[in-house]
């Protein structure tokens, strides 16, 4: 498929820079530091937070360290109409979909991070005892639900850039990130989020990136709601998807016909 | 000596001058500057709220209660947006290496990383400001420790937080000059100012000694606030802050000035 | 530097070659060094293990002497070192090896001391302050360099005629025209008196116009004592402002003299400076 190749190009990108990579890496393992020291410490006090148990809670955000990188917040997205309109002509030219160029090729960024920071730092907390790997069946849903949890943060930002370009304004979704970052159960499971917040942040498409992976894997999810969430991950992920193509069209059209 | 002192009192006074170009500058676009510090806004909200949620279910953390936490936390939050606000531009260095723009800076007479970072002020990060002196007040009457002294204090260890943050942030950006492409560096330096936010005992002994000597940023909230505790033990050390921080800065910026001489230039 | 101009208005102006030396560079090198990125997938991420490197000689042995009031052109194919050499006399690069001092200090020792002497223009870089009125930026520029009000005065109305910018001054800069914010660059660049002033290509980009404006505005800051250093691609424009040419090739200068110098060194008869240029390249790339 042509769009791979994007992917390799920018895999390969993320080599060019050494130094950058080790300060990258320094800085994964800095919060799995802090987040190990906080969560132990947090829980000298009590034996059970919100239903869940010590083991648990790390497993489920040292995990989450390993993958933030691959479910990080894409950065090279076009915002702001001038470059879109740029982007969109070179598109038009272009024997290839902006859309899919751009996920295919943030799907390489995210698989550099994946490999370069995600699993040495899986090896490093493997081998000293912090993370077990759950058994296989489990680990093959993670991967999938990781995979669509990419597919959800890619089109959040993707979305909210084709809006920036319908309304003319400069304000994305990159400024309200911390709302995402909450939703997501990027800092801690939803099992925190008291009562309302925990229905609104499941009806939202958010706790896919990180809640539904993460909890899969730690196993907040109880092995019976598994499905369920998977079947809420799914109709969002596809939502979104089909919600991009369709304003995604649009901002072409307006471009071509009435010149942006 | 006095060369040395014209030359500072030159500085500041370009400062407001500065600020008048940058405020103009922004005032230039009226609409985005609003909604752009709505959004902060609601920036800000997000990670209350994400602190308000995570401190409905944990009472405390290690040895400390949750005013106690609470304190701790703003602090880090007040040195950080300090930081945000005035420094900002700190986090172009890698692109004005990358484009060039550098250069401009350094054929002038003045101060290159004063120039960088006089060049501009950040139009949307006055949530973050708000948020962190929510969260000092409310710690402060849950403490039963409005005191005009503390608050005094509080800006003080606000402002030498600051510096501590801004050095971190001169170190990993001031990478650029070796590296050009600078963004780990940056992103690192973000990270270690994340240690500030808890207090600085949950860590292990050695994570413990290297935030408090080498890479102090327990001083841009942990000791600080025991000051405010009167935690007898610890007073000391709440009481260097200032000093620490200053000591630290003359070392990022020592470490500026020789990253700028090993800088080559892009071509054009 | 104050007597070197008095003197040169005098009747009894000294020749060019006894005026004072105004920049001196002898035997200047500057090397870069170039990471290698690998070709295939393997070589790539292998690289990233253990990089490698090449040198590129952007100035190899480079030495001249230009004394005050002198007007100079430095020209040189693309990649031959010329913003190199430019951005060494500002003090913006460390030379790799050799001499390099202006107005008798080095510019990267004492950056900000050689920053108050000298003028830089880059080409297509603009130091307007971008959503501003131009006026803004020639308020903060005379700031920065510590004008007293007179003087900023004085020399802004001079150049605000002399390039003919006055109702611009009230225009933002991101709504003026290439050619336009070219011209206020150049006033900018020139606000503080500069003794000596370094060109990068200011013409670039303009429409023929424009062009003339700015080389008659050049030409008469030559006359009032200032030193010119301007590279270009544009032959008129060295033909026009300056007296004497050096041509740089490959970080070595091929030539330096005045143009009817380079024009006999070539052997034509040939009126048109262009010419003898390309031939002298021709014969540069043969030998
Ligand atoms: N930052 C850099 N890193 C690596 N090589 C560089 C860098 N800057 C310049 N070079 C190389 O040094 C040589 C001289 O470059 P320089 O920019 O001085 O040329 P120039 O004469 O100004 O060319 P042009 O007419 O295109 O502006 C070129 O070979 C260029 O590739
Ligand atoms: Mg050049």
């Amino acid at each position: 498929m042509k769009y791979l190749a994007y992917t390799r190009c920018e895999f390969l990108r993320g080599f060019r820079y050494r130094a950058n990579y080790c300060a990258t890496l320094g800085g994964a393992l800095i919060m799995v530091v802090i987040q190990w020291s906080l969560w132990t410490a947090v829980y000298r006090n009590t034996g059970v937070i919100a239903g869940i148990s010590l083991g648990s809670m790390i497993s489920y955000t040292m995990m989450g360290r390993v993958v933030s990188g691959f479910l990080s917040e894409p950065v090279a997205l076009p915002a702001g109409k001038r470059i879109w309109s740029g982007e969109i002509v070179h598109d038009l030219v272009k024997p290839a979909d902006l859309h899919f160029q751009l996920l295919f090729q943030n799907l390489g960024n995210a698989l550099f991070k994946l490999v370069s920071t995600g699993l040495p730092l899986l090896t490093v907390l493997w081998l000293t005892g912090v993370l077990k790997v759950p058994r296989l069946p489990v680990l093959a849903v993670f991967v999938v639900s990781m995979l669509m949890g990419y597919v959800t943060v890619f089109s959040t930002s993707f979305l909210s850039a084709v809006v920036t370009f319908h309304t003319k304004s400069r304000v994305g979704i990159d400024h309200v990130y911390t709302v995402v970052e909450l939703l997501s159960g990027m800092y801690f499971p939803l099992d925190f989020f008291p009562g309302w917040l925990r229905t609104v942040a499941d009806f939202l498409p958010f706790k896919s990136i990180h809640y539904v992976p993460l909890g899969i894997w730690s196993g907040i999810i109880a092995p019976g709601a598994v499905a369920s969430s998977l079947r809420h991950q799914l109709i969002w992920t596809m939502l979104m998807v089909v919600a991009s193509r369709i304003l995604w069209s649009g901002a072409v059209r307006s471009l071509t016909i009435q010149g942006g | 000596m006095v060369e040395k002192t014209k030359d500072v009192a030159r500085h500041v006074r370009l400062y407001y001058w500065y600020l008048r170009a940058n405020w103009l500058s922004l005032m230039a676009y009226p609409v985005p500057f609003i909604t752009m510090n709505l959004a902060g806004v609601v920036y800000s909200l997000g990670s209350v709220a994400t602190v308000w949620v995570l401190f409905t279910r944990i009472h405390a953390i290690g040895d400390w209660t949750f005013p106690q936490v609470l304190l701790i936390y703003g602090l880090s939050i007040f040195s950080r947006s300090l930081f945000h606000l005035f420094w900002v531009e700190l986090m172009s260095v890698s692109w004005m290496v990358r484009t060039g723009h550098i250069d401009r800076l350094l054929v002038r007479p003045l101060n290159p990383l004063y120039q960088v970072v006089a060049g501009y002020l950040d139009d949307d990060d006055w949530g973050e400001l708000l948020t962190a002196l929510i969260l000092i007040w409310t710690s402060l009457g849950m403490l039963g420790q409005r005191t005009v002294w503390n608050i005094l204090w509080i800006l003080v260890a606000g402002i030498s937080g600051s510096l501590i943050f801004a050095s971190m942030h001169i170190v990993g950006n001031a990478m650029a000059f070796f590296t050009i492409e600078s963004s780990g560096f940056t992103s690192l330096a973000w990270t270690i100012d994340e240690f500030a936010r808890y207090p600085a005992d949950i860590y292990g002994k050695g994570v413990r000694t290297v935030i408090t000597w080498v890479i102090p940023v327990a001083f841009a909230s942990f000791y600080p606030a025991q000051l405010v505790f009167g935690n007898g033990a610890l007073m000391r050390m709440a009481l260097a802050t200032p000093v620490i921080a200053l000591m630290i800065f003359a070392c990022a910026y020592w470490f500026w000035t020789k990253a700028m001489d090993c800088y080559q230039g892009v071509g054009n | 530097m104050n007597s070197t101009l008095m003197s040169r208005r005098s009747p009894y102006a000294p020749r060019p070659d006894e005026r004072d030396p105004v920049i001196v560079v002898e035997e200047l090198t500057r090397h870069y060094r170039v990471r290698l990125d690998g070709e295939r997938f393997v070589e790539k991420v292998s690289r990233f293990f253990k990089p490698r490197y090449r040198y590129v000689k952007a100035l190899d042995g480079v030495s001249f002497t230009i004394r005050a009031g002198e007007s100079v052109g430095y020209i040189g194919l693309n990649g031959a070192g010329k913003s190199t050499t430019i951005k060494i006399l500002c003090g913006v690069l460390v030379p790799t090896s050799g001499i390099v001092t202006v107005l008798g200090v080095e510019p990267y020792r004492h950056r900000t001391r050689n920053a108050r002497r000298i003028g830089l223009m880059m080409g297509q870089r603009t130091q307007l302050l971008w959503d501003l009125p131009v006026r803004e930026s020639f308020d903060l520029l005379g700031r920065i360099y510590d004008l007293s009000r007179e003087t900023y005065r004085a020399n802004r109305d001079r150049l605000v005629e002399a390039l003919d910018i006055g109702d611009l001054m009230d225009t933002p800069a991101r709504m003026l025209s290439l050619g336009q914010k070219t011209r206020c660059d150049l006033a900018l660049t020139f606000l503080h008196d500069p003794a000596v002033v370094f060109l990068d290509e200011p013409t670039i980009g303009l429409d023929i116009l424009a062009r003339e404006k700015i080389r008659d505005f050049l030409k008469a800051e030559k006359k009032r004592g200032v030193t010119i250093f301007l590279a270009s691609h544009d032959l008129d424009d060295l033909e026009i402002v300056t007296d004497r040419v050096m041509l740089v090739h490959r970080g070595r200068i091929l030539f330096d003299g005045s143009h009817e110098e380079l024009r006999r060194v070539t052997g034509g008869s040939l009126g048109i400076l262009e010419d003898t240029v390309r031939r002298f390249y021709r014969e540069a790339e043969l030998g």
